[in-house]
């Protein structure tokens, strides 16, 4: 992607979670949206580590909710992004949340329709400057752990992030957290379930901040979630914010060493490390949540493209070829 | 030289300045059985590339699995439709941008066989080693020439040739290292000394000699050939003959090109033995990349039909618009319609030729079963500059490896280097990594 001669563009993020088993989830990738409407952050990439095609299929009604149908002129120059998903391991269950697919306009309808997510991980670090990009991670680690074996991926995962957030709420895929945690090159945070339970996500808003849209994905996914009302912990939004926003809302602790326990809880030991982990102060929890709650609502914002627009490509001279002379009768 | 006893597969008919490889003939069977590869005809790899992206809506089936009704600009291979595999999804993800801003065409078509973002300069030049070459470097010794790059517009090494990309990408496809490129020999008489000359051009004197006599090359080497002749059964007699008379058929067309060259525009700046007509041109070209595959001269052929970002245009068929800026249509349906044409045209040539490989015959298969020849382009949409879903089509089973005849559709992304890395297994040439390739291409095989 291109931007003009203004320098440098806003952060590019590269979301990778686990769609459709937390609401979390869906209400992150919509702050996500709502930042980048307002040219805080580029949604990078997206991909997804439940192996389920309706999981793909959610994360890419929502990108089309708010790139595709809603602006018209972005989706006449662009498919949206390639949505990344698992094929390894079990095939996941479907969810209650997953069933809005059937609702809201997607094109995940076969498996070709998705990408592998490591190569969309790793083609989306290369179109990053160097630093200008954050990975956030809400789901199992299996993704980045692929990532981190995929052939020519290290060299961007070294030079383009400037910071994994990794949001474990969930004992996971323990495996592949502790290979992302012991191998990952770069600072990484790490965000506990506990940050997501200082600052539930009120279900009066899906009520009221959401209204506008008659048919919003996100909506309709937290209230077939589960039995409405009903408060969502925000572990996966606190790890958006913090990646977009990273002074002013959270607490940051000072380097230490994650690890996952034998329970395949998180674990931090402070000291010599790469690793930092996020915590709220519960002064901030209003402040945190009416970000969360005005970002994710926000509507879609039609705007220029900012790819480079048609050039005229540079004229160059007919080519010069020597002509042989016809030999001499 | 020449026994009774077992004819070797790499006899040459000699004369002055003249070495003519030979196909497959019977006679040669009990030395190829002795061969490493017993009984099994080498498999080919080739790359025909065409600028400036397809239209897709005319290039894409609507369907998966076996090929049915083809597309528009497909339509050309319907006979060739059992030996097509066609690819939708591939992507060439180091053809974008990423961060070097304009120069889309400089960028795919130097990146193509290379798998590697190439450095944005005029000067210092800086690519990757291509696939071909990758095979040309290990299987090379056994051929008389280890790759053949061959095109038909414009060889320029230098100068900016796409928003600050030295013409060096646009004009090759075949990088023999991360900064020397191999340039395509776009002239017909210099292919043809090649491959039946002593291996280098002729001199201006012994040209000019040469053309003073209007000798053919049959001619200097007739001695070796009668005496080859004199051991032949029937089958081999008549397959010899219409091999040779291939040869002779490609020395008049090239004859005639010259003189007609001579007589319209002496001044042309094009190599005197380019026809001025581009189907002609093709034709010639393609002929002896044939003969070359017949008589096994080379196994790897890069042939860039015309160079990235090209404004040719097409009066051959009626188009005087240049075929670049018509490719930025903005979706006006008449010049979208001449995107059309342009790719069916290309197409045409291209079956023409395949037609031929089809038809000739070596070891019980043709040589279209033996070879995997990818036919496409860096660019799919040439109007948006898209580097997904590129048209790629596989003719032939790569030595019955592939199951052809089908559309197979990959999931979106999946890196055009996956499947040049699948095609160098297929000649043998075991690469670990290569380009972005995350991994083979899954699916190609026969089940």
């Amino acid at each position: 992607m291109q931007f003009g001669s203004g320098g440098k563009p806003p952060l590019g993020i590269l979301f990778d979670c686990s769609m459709g088993e937390r609401i979390d989830e869906v209400l992150a990738l919509c702050l996500l949206y709502g930042f980048d409407g307002k040219n805080e952050c580029r949604v990078s990439s997206i991909s997804v580590t439940k192996a389920n095609l309706k999981a793909a299929a959610l994360a890419d009604a929502i990108g089309r909710f708010y790139a595709g149908e809603v602006s018209a002129a972005f989706a006449a120059f662009s498919r949206t992004l390639p949505v990344g998903l698992a094929t390894d391991g079990y095939l996941a269950a479907d969810t209650p949340m997953l069933a809005v697919t059937a609702k809201h306009k997607h094109s995940v309808n076969k498996l070709v329709d998705t990408a592998e997510p490591s190569v969309v991980l790793r083609n989306a670090l290369t179109a990053q400057q160097d630093g200008n990009c954050a990975m956030v991670s809400t789901g199992s680690a299996n993704n980045l752990a692929r990532l981190l074996d995929l052939h020519a991926s290290r060299q961007w995962i070294e030079s383009k992030p400037k910071v994994l957030v990794l949001a474990i709420a969930d004992p996971g895929s323990a495996r592949s957290t502790r290979k992302v945690l012991a191998e990952w090159p770069g600072p990484v945070v790490v965000i506990g379930p506990e940050v997501g339970e200082a600052v539930p996500f009120p279900a009066a808003s899906i009520e009221k901040d959401f209204a506008w849209s008659p048919a919003h994905p996100a909506a309709d996914a937290y209230r077939a979630a589960k039995a409405m009302p009903y408060d969502a912990p925000t572990t996966a939004l606190a790890a958006v914010l913090y990646a977009v926003k990273p002074e002013g809302y959270f607490t940051v602790s000072e380097s230490g060493t994650a690890s996952i326990d034998d329970s395949g809880q998180l674990r931090f030991a402070p000291g010599a490390g790469k690793h930092k982990r996020l915590s709220v102060d519960p002064a901030n929890a209003e402040k945190i949540r009416k970000v969360y709650t005005e970002m994710a609502s926000a509507k879609p914002v039609q705007r220029q493209r900012r790819t480079r627009p048609p050039q005229q490509q540079q004229q160059t001279p007919p080519p010069k070829v020597e002509t042989p002379k016809p030999p001499a009768p | 030289m020449i026994t009774r006893k077992a004819l070797p597969r790499r006899t040459l008919l000699k004369g002055l300045g003249a070495a003519i490889g030979l196909p497959v003939l019977d006679a040669m069977a009990p030395a190829m059985a002795s061969s490493k590869l017993p009984g099994k005809a080498p498999v080919r790899m080739a790359f025909v590339y065409v600028p400036n992206g397809i239209d897709m809506r005319n290039w894409t089936p609507e369907y998966q699995g076996k090929l049915g009704e083809l597309p528009r600009i497909l339509k050309p291979f319907e006979p060739l439709k059992s030996d097509m595999t066609v690819l939708s999804n591939l992507t060439h993800n180091t053809g974008r941008a990423l961060l070097d801003g304009a120069g889309d065409h400089g960028r795919c078509s130097g990146s193509y066989l290379t798998g590697i973002q190439v450095k944005k300069t005029m000067t210092d030049i800086s690519n990757g080693i291509s696939c071909d070459q990758i095979v040309a470097n290990k299987i090379g010794a056994q051929t008389r020439f280890p790759s053949l790059e061959v095109g038909l517009e414009d060889a320029r090494q230098a100068g900016d040739c796409d928003s600050g990309y030295s013409c060096a990408y646009t004009n090759n496809l075949a990088w023999r290292s991360d900064t020397q490129p191999l340039p395509p020999t776009l002239d017909p008489r210099a292919l043809f000394e090649r491959l039946f000359g002593m291996g280098a051009e002729l001199t201006p004197v012994e040209r000019a000699r040469q053309t003073k006599f209007r000798r053919s090359i049959l001619d200097f080497v007739s001695g070796d050939t009668k005496k080859l002749q004199a051991n032949l059964g029937p089958t081999d007699k008549r397959k010899l003959d219409e091999y040779l008379s291939s040869i002779r058929e490609i020395e008049r067309q090239l004859e005639k090109a010259e003189t007609d060259n001579a007589r319209v525009d002496p001044g042309m700046a094009k190599p005197y033995g380019v026809p001025a007509d581009f189907a002609e041109h093709f034709k010639l070209m393609t002929e002896m990349i044939t003969v070359a595959f017949q008589a096994d001269l080379t196994r790897v052929v890069t042939f860039l039909v015309t160079r990235e970002g090209t404004s040719r245009a097409y009066r051959e068929i009626g188009i005087s618009d240049g075929h670049h800026p018509l490719t930025h249509h903005m979706n006006k349906p008449e010049l979208m319609e001449k995107v059309a044409q342009i790719n069916t045209y290309h197409a045409a040539q291209v079956a023409q030729w395949l037609g031929k490989l089809k038809s000739s015959t070596e070891a019980g298969s043709s040589i279209l079963d033996n070879s995997m020849i990818v036919y496409g382009a860096g660019l799919s949409d040439g109007n948006r500059h898209t580097h997904e879903d590129l048209p790629t089509a596989v003719f032939g089973r790569g030595g019955g490896h592939i199951k052809a005849g089908r559309r197979v559709v990959y999931r979106r992304e999946t890196p055009m280097s996956n499947l040049f890395l699948t095609m160098m297994d297929r000649m043998e040439v075991k690469v670990e990594q290569f380009g972005d390739a995350s991994g083979r291409l899954e699916g190609l095989d026969l089940a």
